[in-house]
C-alpha cells in the first residue's frame, strides 16, 4: 500500500469513528482521572503561611575573637568565594563588619571525602530547607579554598533518628562509611573499654592548634559541652556544630486570652499546672506536643534526671556520668531499681502533664503539632529554636515577613520541682532541672577499616573540615538561616527570644534511660498514661523491661557481669 | 533351525525396547530448557531462598546486623514465650484475622453473586470495572486519607466533624487503645476487594449452564441455587482466597506501621508481629530476635494454611459428593 492510500485509509477510519455513549463515557472518565491526578500533584494547600526565607537570624561574632583570628597571610580565594545563604540579602549582621576572612588554605590537603548527613525536610512550599542550601554552599566554598580537595555530600534518606542510625549501621556492616558522618550515636564506653570503637579518637586533634584560629581546637567549644559529649569515656569521638538548648515557647495572643501575663511564666511545676489549667479553660489546647516515644520520653527523662539525681550519685560513686559496667552492675545487683519514690512521682507528674496535650496526641506527628502551634490552636510548644529540623521560630518570622497572620512568642525554661507537686523530700533532693542535655547532630570520622573513602589523606582532610566548620566565621554563616544555636561561644544570635536559650547552661546529666535505647518502654508507659495499667504495674513492667534490655546489652558488649 | 528362525523372526517382529533414561540423561536431553531456566533459578535462590535460610539460621543467634553475631541456641525463642509485647501483637493479629475471615471475606462473594446475577451484560461490565478501580489506587494514598479522616484534634478530622455535626462526642479513633484496633479494621470498608471479586466472578462464570438450567427446572430458588450449587462449585476459589487472606493478614505491617508512625499504636493496641519484628530489627538492633519472631510466624502461618486445606473442600470433593 502506498503512502497516499495509507493516509486515505487512516483518514477514512478516523472520520468513520462514531462516538458512542460508551466511548464518550470512557473519554470522560479518562479526562476526569487526568484532572484528579493533576490536582493531586504539586504542593498541597495548607492553612499555614508558605514560608520563605526572611534572611535568617541576626548573627554577632564577638570582636575579640574575630581579631585574634585575623589571618596573617594575604586574603585569597576565601573572600572571593564567600557566599551567603539564600535570601540573606537585606539582613544586616554585625558579623559582616568584624568577621575574619578565613584565608588559610592548605595546599597539602589532597583527596576526596564524602560527607554523610541527613538533610532537613523541604519547606511546606516545596523549596529546599535553607539549612541544606547553606550546608552545600559551605562545602562548595571549602573546596574553592582547598583546591586539592573534593567533597561530596551524601544525603542520608529518611528523617528520623532511627533512619539515620540504620543507614550508618548498614554502611558499617558493608565497610563503606563516608569519611565524615553526621549522626547521633557514636562510641560507647564499652567499645572504648574493649578498643572496638568504629570512630576515630578526636581528642588528640582537639588538643592541637586549629589551622584557622591558631588556638587549640577545643577552644571552639564550650567546656561543659565537651564534658557532656565525653560522658564517662576517656576521649571524644565526635564533635558538634550546634548547641542544643530547649525551652517552652508560648503564643502571647493565647496567653493573654487566658488572662496571663509575662509575670505568670511559671518557675515551679505547681505554677505551671495553674497556667495550663487557665489555658485549657480559655478553650485553647495548652500544649502542642506529640504523644510518641520521643516527646514522652523526653518529658519523663528530664524530670527523672532531676529528681533522681541523689540516687544516681549514690549509684555512680558521686560521678555525673557512669560507664556501662557501673550502670549494668548496679541494675543487676539491685543497687539501682525503678521502684523508687522519685520514679513513681516522675511517672505521675508526666501523666498529669499529658492531660494538657492535644487529644489523641499518641497518633499525631511532629508536623501535626507544629501546625497546631502555628495556626494558634495550641498555646505552648517545647523544643529548640532551630536544632534538628525544628523550625518554629523561622516559620513564625517568615509568616510575619509575608504579612500573614502571625503572633509574638515568649519563652521560659521547664519549671523546677517543688514540694507542692513532688513532695517535700523529692523536691529537696532534686538537682536543677534543665531542658537540654540532648546533643545536636555530631560529626565523626570512621576508622580506616570501615571507610568508603580510601585516600590516604582522608582523615587529615576530614579533621581540617571539622575545624573549619567550627570557626566563628563559618559558624555565623551556618546558623544564620536556620536559627540553630552555634556551638562556638564567640558567635551569638542577636534575638531577644533566644536570650533565654543562651542563659540555659548545659546541664550535665546523663541520658541513661532515654527511650532511644529502649524502644519497648513506650508501649508500657502509654498503657499507664491511657489508664490501661496502674502505676504499680507500670513500674513492675518497667523494671522487667529494663532488665531484659540490660541483659541484652551485657551480652552484646561482652562485659562479664552476672545478671539474672 | 525352524525354532531358531522362529526366534529370530519373533525377535525381528517385536518392537525394540529402550532402557529408560536416567535423570542425568533426561536433564541432558532437556538442557536448553534448563539453560533458560537457570538465570531465574539463580536469582530466586539468591534473593528468595538464601535470605529465608539466613532468617532460619540467625533466629538462633544474637545478631545486631553489624559486628555481633553469637550463637545462643533457643534463647530467642524462650524470650518470645515470655515477651508481653509479642503476646499482645499475636492477640491483635488473631482478632484482625478472625474479622477478616468474616465480613471482609464474605463481601467479595456477595458482590460477585450480585454482579453475576445482573440481567444486563452491560451493567455487569460496568460494575466489574467500577469495583476494580479502588484496587489501582496506591494503598499508601488510602492510608494517608484515613489518617486525615481519623485526625483526633477537634475541628481537624472529617469523621469527628461529622459526629459533632450530629451532636455526638468526637472519638480518638487510632489514638485510643479502646478504638484503635477497630479503627484500623475499618479502613478497607466496605471490603469489596475488586481482585477477589473478579476471582469469584470467574468461578461463577465457569459453572456449566446446564447445571443452572437443571436447577431451575427442578424449581430451585435463587438462594437454593447459590448455596447448593454456586458455593460448592467455587469452593476452589474460596479455598484459595481463604489461604491468601490468612497469609496476608498474618503478615500485615505496612498499614499499621504508617498509621501509627511506626510505634504500633497507643499502648501497643494495634501492635502486630510484623511491626514488632521491624521494631526489633531496626529500632532495637536485635536482628536475631526479629528472625526468631519471623520464624515463629512462618510456622504459625504454615499450620493455619494446612488446617485451611483440610477444612475447606474443593470442587473435586463436590464432584465426589454428587453435586455436579
Amino acid at each position: 500500500m502506498d503512502q497516499r492510500t495509507a493516509a486515505e485509509a487512516i483518514t477514512r477510519k478516523l472520520t468513520a469513528t462514531r462516538y458512542t455513549r460508551r466511548r464518550l463515557l470512557g473519554m470522560t472518565a479518562a479526562g476526569a482521572g487526568s484532572a484528579i491526578l493533576a490536582a493531586c500533584g504539586g504542593s498541597s494547600a495548607t492553612s499555614t503561611p508558605a514560608p520563605t526565607s526572611t534572611g535568617g537570624a541576626k548573627v554577632i561574632v564577638s570582636t575579640s575573637t574575630a581579631a585574634a583570628a585575623a589571618p596573617t597571610t594575604a586574603p585569597s580565594a576565601a573572600s572571593a568565594g564567600g557566599t551567603s545563604p539564600a535570601g540573606s540579602a537585606g539582613a544586616p549582621t554585625t558579623a559582616a563588619a568584624v568577621s575574619p576572612t578565613i584565608a588559610v588554605t592548605r595546599a597539602e590537603l589532597k583527596g576526596k571525602v564524602t560527607i554523610a548527613r541527613q538533610p532537613a525536610s523541604p519547606l511546606s512550599n516545596g523549596k529546599d530547607d535553607p539549612g541544606n542550601i547553606v550546608f552545600q554552599q559551605l562545602i562548595d566554598r571549602y573546596q574553592k579554598e582547598h583546591p586539592g580537595v573534593t567533597m561530596e555530600w551524601t544525603r542520608v534518606p529518611g528523617s528520623s533518628f532511627d533512619d539515620l542510625y540504620q543507614w550508618v549501621i548498614t554502611r558499617q556492616s558493608a565497610k563503606s562509611v563516608p569519611g565524615i558522618v553526621g549522626s547521633h550515636t557514636f562510641t560507647t564506653s564499652s567499645q572504648e573499654a574493649t578498643n572496638t570503637s568504629p570512630w576515630v579518637d578526636l581528642s588528640p586533634y582537639l588538643e592541637k592548634s586549629s589551622a584557622y584560629t591558631s588556638k587549640p581546637w577545643k577552644a571552639d567549644f564550650p567546656e561543659d559541652t565537651l564534658v557532656y559529649m565525653r560522658e564517662s569515656k576517656k576521649d571524644l569521638y565526635s564533635v558538634t556544630f550546634t548547641a542544643y538548648k530547649a525551652a517552652w515557647l508560648y503564643n502571647k495572643n493565647l496567653w493573654t486570652k487566658a488572662g496571663l501575663t509575662e509575670a505568670d511564666e511559671p518557675k515551679t511545676w505547681g505554677q505551671f499546672f495553674t497556667v495550663l489549667d487557665k489555658l485549657k479553660a480559655s478553650g485553647t489546647i495548652p500544649i502542642a506536643r506529640t504523644g510518641d516515644a520521643f516527646a514522652l520520653s523526653h518529658a519523663y527523662w528530664i524530670i527523672a534526671n532531676s529528681v533522681g539525681h541523689k540516687d544516681w550519685l549514690a549509684m555512680s560513686g558521686g560521678k555525673t556520668f557512669a560507664d556501662d559496667k557501673t550502670r549494668f552492675t548496679a541494675l543487676c545487683t539491685g543497687k539501682w531499681k525503678m521502684d523508687t519514690p522519685w520514679n513513681r512521682k516522675t511517672a505521675e507528674v508526666t501523666k498529669r502533664l499529658f492531660q494538657y496535650w492535644p487529644p489523641g496526641s499518641t497518633s499525631l506527628t511532629a508536623a501535626n503539632v507544629e501546625q497546631l502551634f502555628l495556626t494558634q490552636k495550641a498555646a505552648l510548644w517545647q523544643g529548640t529554636p532551630g536544632n534538628q529540623g525544628q523550625t518554629i521560630l523561622r516559620r513564625v518570622d517568615e509568616a510575619k515577613a509575608e504579612g500573614l497572620e502571625s503572633f509574638a512568642v515568649g519563652a521560659f525554661p521547664t519549671p523546677q520541682p517543688d514540694a507542692e507537686t513532688f513532695g517535700a523530700d523529692i523536691a529537696a533532693n532534686a538537682a536543677p532541672l534543665a531542658d537540654d542535655g540532648e546533643r545536636g547532630l555530631e560529626y565523626g570520622i570512621p576508622i580506616p577499616d570501615l571507610r568508603q573513602d580510601k585516600d590516604a589523606g582522608v582523615e587529615a582532610i576530614a579533621v581540617d573540615w571539622l575545624q573549619w566548620m567550627t570557626t566563628p566565621e563559618i559558624q555565623a554563616i551556618q546558623v544564620k538561616p536556620t536559627y540553630d544555636l552555634p556551638i562556638n561561644p564567640s558567635v551569638k544570635l542577636d534575638d531577644p527570644r533566644l536570650q533565654l536559650f543562651y542563659k540555659s547552661k548545659t546541664q550535665l546529666f546523663p541520658s541513661w534511660w532515654f527511650y532511644g535505647n529502649r524502644p519497648t518502654w513506650i508501649g508500657n508507659f502509654q498503657a499507664y498514661l491511657l489508664n490501661k495499667k496502674d502505676l504499680d504495674t507500670y513500674i513492675k513492667d518497667e523494671q522487667a523491661e529494663l532488665m531484659d534490655y540490660t541483659q541484652q546489652q551485657i551480652r552484646q558488649s561482652k562485659l562479664n557481669i552476672p545478671c539474672g | 533351525m525352524a525354532v531358531r528362525n522362529l526366534t529370530s523372526a519373533h525377535a525381528s517382529a517385536a518392537p525394540r525396547t529402550r532402557r529408560p533414561a536416567n535423570i542425568w540423561q533426561q536433564i541432558w536431553r532437556m538442557r536448553l530448557i534448563y539453560l533458560f531456566l537457570l538465570p531465574a533459578f539463580v536469582l530466586f535462590v539468591i534473593f528468595e531462598y538464601w535470605p529465608t535460610f539466613l532468617v532460619f539460621r540467625e533466629a538462633f543467634y544474637d545478631w545486631d546486623g553489624f559486628r555481633i553475631n553469637n550463637f545462643i541456641g533457643l534463647a530467642n525463642f524462650q524470650e518470645i514465650l515470655h515477651d508481653p509485647t509479642f503476646r499482645q501483637s499475636l492477640k491483635n493479629i488473631l482478632i484482625i484475622l478472625v474479622f477478616y475471615l468474616t465480613i471482609p471475606f464474605a463481601m467479595p462473594i456477595i458482590i460477585a453473586e450480585t454482579v453475576f446475577n445482573l440481567a444486563s451484560e452491560r451493567a455487569q461490565k460496568f460494575w466489574r470495572v467500577f469495583l476494580l478501580i479502588p484496587a489501582i489506587i496506591p494503598f499508601l494514598v488510602i492510608l494517608l486519607l484515613w489518617q486525615y479522616l481519623y485526625n483526633p484534634v477537634p475541628g481537624e478530622g472529617f469523621l469527628n466533624n461529622v459526629l459533632q455535626h450530629f451532636g455526638q462526642q468526637p472519638k480518638l479513633w487510632l489514638a485510643s487503645p479502646n478504638t484503635s484496633l477497630w479503627s484500623y479494621m475499618l479502613i478497607e470498608f466496605p471490603w469489596a476487594s475488586g481482585t477477589y471479586m473478579l476471582i469469584y466472578l470467574a468461578g461463577l462464570q465457569n459453572i456449566p449452564q446446564d447445571v443452572v438450567d437443571a436447577s431451575r427446572l427442578d424449581g430451585a430458588s435463587t438462594w437454593t441455587r447459590i448455596f447448593r450449587i454456586d458455593m460448592p462449585l467455587i469452593m476452589g476459589q474460596i479455598k484459595l482466597i481463604a489461604i491468601l487472606t490468612v497469609i496476608q493478614t498474618l503478615q500485615r505491617y505496612v498499614g499499621i506501621y504508617i498509621l501509627t508512625n511506626g510505634e504500633g499504636g497507643p499502648a501497643n493496641s494495634t501492635m502486630v508481629p510484623g511491626v514488632y519484628l521491624f521494631q526489633k530489627a531496626f529500632n532495637a538492633h536485635r536482628l536475631g530476635y526479629a528472625c526468631a519472631v519471623g520464624l515463629v510466624m512462618f510456622l504459625f502461618i504454615l499450620a493455619l494454611t494446612l488446617i485451611n486445606q483440610f477444612l475447606i473442600k474443593s470442587e473435586s470433593d463436590a464432584q465426589e459428593q454428587g453435586i455436579v
